[in-house]
């Protein structure tokens, strides 16, 4: 088990502070809608349909604080709702005076409460549709107040009630990225303490009593010792890629673009092949790496497959400046000679070929050298910084 | 092992490691060979002052220890018993201190999974003198000279330490696994002469090192007493 400590805990809702915030100014914007109907009754001609109206609005308010403070509710059909009624309450108007006297200057009643359906909208689904919805919202004032012909400059609410939309949806949308960020650190944490734990418990447990059994060669059954030695070789290579500081991390893609092609290297080694490299990062661009990496690997899977179940593989990794030589190499049986151009008049474009391909379609070399007892060894060259291109 | 027992003092071994089911492991197989194992340390604190009780011929050392690195163990044993040679025994997932603990002086690196007669042929070799090397070390040391050869030296610094072409050769062919046997067929030369080339390639290092170590001594105004290589292993 892994404890998790309260500085950093990711959050299931991480809108749920943006939308209880959003309910103190719902709040607030209604006290001040009350506030504009109260010293508009020069203007109203119908106080009874104004205040009627403005319960609607205090009623409506209540539920939608009540239903968007609460987490893990839908509430898509609060949000919508809430447009509807903003648009509505807003064409309302018009039963308390008519739409000259709420023209230019002059606030209606919902005026700035109306950001709440807007707000709703961009926590909920971004800053694009929250800018839709501030469009509709903003063009209903001004068709409302007489008001769709006249000048920005005079008439501010499209462009306001769009910068609003545009701004939550924004708020919003970085909120989520930033709590799935802080998510997955967690998670990346919680698996590296645990991966820590099980390489020491390995360490200190297994591996020294399956080191003492292959160590015990003569006293226990020699093919009981082989295994134990040959687990003890697995479960080491192991640690290396479970520890932290072992290979695991360096094998990540090093600035961009690039490859540590002597990190990668080192995923091979095992019982049977064995890998040498520099103890610094051996960097190629992405592309040329990852074609190297690939070709060795051909190269080793050649050596499984047709160089007997005793042969070891020996892999080389030398930075030599302006270029990288991998050289691969095992103590088989060899190739007896004519059997390559042989697989080649049948029509069987093997291994070797696809290694070829691949390195000297990258403007590499590779050469294959092999006769009866000797093995086979292959050479790659993969130039550092390939013709027409800049590394 | 027949040439040990004619052999009238045995070689004496000394074992740094913190698992004390692994020394007893390894002592027992090196006292079944006809080794004298006269001391074991679980720390880099005991290794050095055992080191001097008891100079022994070899010294088998773990890269992981309680309160240091293996680096700084051997540095420590070299530092009390000049006279030992030390060969690394390490995980593969300590691959990256091995090159450290060779620049410190040890003469010889196995990988800890390696089998009691591969182990004990090491510690003969090295009580002999020769350098242990297996293809995985060659080819860090391999890229050592490579980047030292790639930054250019201060003007007060020593040159630095170069390989000869043979030398380069050698080593790369103990990099791709090559016995020394083997070179030896392959390049023509005397079984000796290969060992004699690898060896040079690391007291080539290992002398670049003390010299660096000592300069940055001097440079940080150190005292004598304080210069010991044990200590002063940036």
């Amino acid at each position: 088990m892994v404890t998790m400590t309260e500085r950093a805990r990711p959050n299931a809702d991480p809108l749920l502070p943006l939308w209880r915030s959003a309910q103190v100014f719902r709040l607030a914007s209604l006290a001040y809608a009350m506030a504009i109907l109260a010293g508009s009754m020069d203007r109203v001609v119908h106080p009874v349909a104004a205040w009627s109206l403005m319960a609607v609005q205090v009623a409506w308010s209540g539920f939608a604080v009540t239903a968007l403070s609460a987490a893990g509710r839908a509430r898509h059909t609060v949000v919508i709702l809430d447009i509807v009624v903003t648009v509505a309450l807003i064409f309302g108007s018009w039963l308390g005076a008519p739409a000259h006297a709420w023209q230019t200057h002059d606030v209606l009643p919902t005026v700035l409460w109306t950001c709440n359906a807007i707000v709703s909208a961009a926590i909920l689904w971004g800053r694009r549709i929250g800018m839709v919805v501030a469009f509709v919202v903003a063009m209903s004032c001004n068709v409302v107040t007489d008001d769709v012909l006249t000048p920005l400059t005079v008439n501010a609410t499209l462009p306001v009630l769009v910068c609003v939309g545009l701004a939550i949806g924004a708020l919003a949308r970085t909120a989520e990225h930033a709590n799935a960020q802080l998510q997955e650190a967690v998670e990346l944490r919680a698996a590296t303490e645990e991966r820590e734990r099980l390489a020491r418990q390995v360490h200190d447990g297994a591996l020294q009593v399956l080191s003492l059994v292959s160590r015990r060669d003569g006293a226990v059954d020699p093919e009981l010792a082989a295994m134990a030695r040959a687990q003890e070789q697995s479960l080491r290579h192991l640690l290396t890629q479970l520890s932290p500081t072992g290979t695991t991390q360096s094998r990540m893609p090093v600035g961009s673009g690039s490859v540590d092609v002597a990190a990668a290297l080192t995923g091979f080694a095992g019982e049977r092949v064995s890998v040498s490299a520099p103890q610094d990062p051996v960097l190629l661009p992405a592309a040329y790496g990852e074609e190297l990496v690939a070709a060795a690997r051909e190269a080793l899977h050649n050596v499984v497959s047709h160089a007997g179940p005793d042969a070891r593989a020996y892999v080389l990794l030398e930075d030599l400046g302006d270029e990288v030589a991998l050289t691969v190499r095992d103590d088989g049986p060899g190739i007896p000679p004519g059997r390559l151009a042989q697989a080649m008049a049948q029509g069987r474009l093997g291994a070797s070929q696809s290694i070829r391909g691949r390195i000297e379609s990258l403007g590499g070399t590779a050469v294959l050298e092999t006769s009866p007892g000797e093995g086979t060894e292959w050479e790659l060259r993969m130039p550092r910084a390939p013709e027409g291109r800049a590394s | 092992m027949n040439d040990l027992e004619d052999v009238v003092e045995p070689i004496t071994v000394m074992v740094v490691d913190d698992h004390p089911m692994w020394r007893d492991a390894v002592s027992r197989d090196l006292d079944a060979a006809g080794f004298r194992v006269v001391a074991t340390a679980d720390a880099v604190a005991s290794a050095g002052p055992r080191a001097a009780a008891t100079r022994p011929n070899v010294v088998l050392m773990d890269m992981q220890l309680p309160d240091g690195t293996g680096t700084d163990a051997t540095a420590a044993v070299l530092a009390a018993s000049p006279g030992s040679c030390v060969l690394v025994l390490s995980a593969s997932s300590e691959r990256d201190d091995v090159l450290e603990a060779v620049k410190a002086g040890a003469t010889g690196y196995l990988v800890k999974s390696a089998s009691a007669a591969e182990l004990v042929e090491a510690v003969k070799r090295t009580a002999d003198g020769q350098a242990v090397f297996t293809p995985g070390l060659a080819g860090l040391v391999l890229g050592e000279y490579r980047r030292m050869s790639t930054v250019p030296a201060a003007a007060d610094e020593m040159p630095k330490p170069t390989l000869t072409p043979r030398e380069t050769e050698v080593l790369r062919l103990v990099a791709k696994g090559l016995a020394a046997k083997q070179i030896a067929t392959r390049l023509g030369l005397s079984h000796r002469t290969v060992e004699n080339h690898v060896q040079a390639t690391l007291r080539k290092l290992q002398l670049a090192n003390r010299v660096e170590l000592t300069r940055y001594a001097i440079r940080e105004g150190l005292d004598d007493d304080q210069t010991r290589p044990a200590v002063a292993n940036p």
